[in-house]
């Protein structure tokens, strides 16, 4: 199977689109399903995945491949996602969707679910990133453009934020 | 402001256990391969039939035309030298490209 790098290459100096498609199917679960966290709305996350590969596409040339292409990727993603929150702030509430796929004991996982959906953005793409997939707070600063201290204090909301709504009781 | 608000063991393992990956809806590949063409972006490949069927006709061209060549050559015995074997049938030449 093809590295990233090699699939990217292909994409960047021959336009191929079968080396397009070979990272796309590669990466596109895990950044949909990231996307759709944020976003809420299925249209959306589909919007903006396809957002997120156009803005991708046309910058590999710029990418120095010092961080995983993955990471990268998820980084564009979350800044379209970002976006399309900021536009659509002061509109109507969101519908209660839920992202798909999620594994778990159903009641905790709706739960669990509907509360980061009721975290701000931010709080909720950050708490993500760190307790969710991993990152550490140099990458998610790097990824979203934003300092590592800013990272561990929109953690720090957010945890609290979703113990308060997991356990109204507790706080 | 810190990260020392740790979660409970509990909300650490219901945060591990959401899922990580949602399979995309089918349409939004080719919509987004769509998107990437017109920007041109990506390139379809070429129609691997189309271009067999073409090279095919180039040979098949390339063949007739040396078999016409190689007739109307041999006909006009212009351009070669040949010479008539001794004991050769009248009518049967040898003819030797230069």
């Amino acid at each position: 199977m093809d590295s990233d790098r090699e699939l990217a290459d292909a994409v960047e100096q021959r336009h191929d689109e079968a080396a397009f498609l070979g990272l796309y199917r590669r990466h596109t679960p895990r950044l949909y399903q990231m996307l759709l966290r944020v976003v809420e709305v299925r249209a959306d996350a589909e919007d903006a995945v396809q957002e997120t590969w156009l803005r991708a596409i046309a910058a590999l040339g710029s990418f120095r491949w010092e961080s995983a292409f993955q990471s990268w990727l998820i980084g564009i993603g979350l800044n379209v996602a970002h976006a399309m929150v900021r536009a659509r702030r002061d509109d109507a509430p969101l519908p209660a969707e839920l992202p798909a796929g999620a594994s778990g004991a159903p009641e905790t996982r709706l739960d669990l679910e509907r509360a980061l959906g009721r975290l701000p953005a931010g709080q909720r793409t950050v708490l993500m990133l760190h307790d969710v997939e991993g990152w550490t707070h140099e990458e998610i600063g790097r990824q979203l453009g934003m300092a590592p201290g800013t990272s561990k204090s929109q953690l720090f909301d957010a945890r609290r934020g979703l113990r308060a709504l997991l356990n109204p009781l507790a706080t | 402001m810190n990260e020392d608000f740790e979660l409970s063991p509990e909300e650490r393992a219901a945060l591990s256990a959401l899922s990580h990956e949602a399979p995309p809806p089918a349409a939004l590949e080719q919509r987004t391969l769509h998107a990437l063409r017109a920007r041109g972006l990506v390139r379809p490949p070429a129609h691997r039939p189309l271009r067999l069927a073409l090279a095919m006709a180039a040979a098949l061209l390339l063949f007739l035309s040396g078999f016409a060549v190689g007739r109307r050559t041999s006909a006009q015995d212009s351009g070669v030298s040949y010479a008539a074997q001794p004991g050769t049938p009248s009518g049967q030449r040898l003819v030797v490209w230069f």
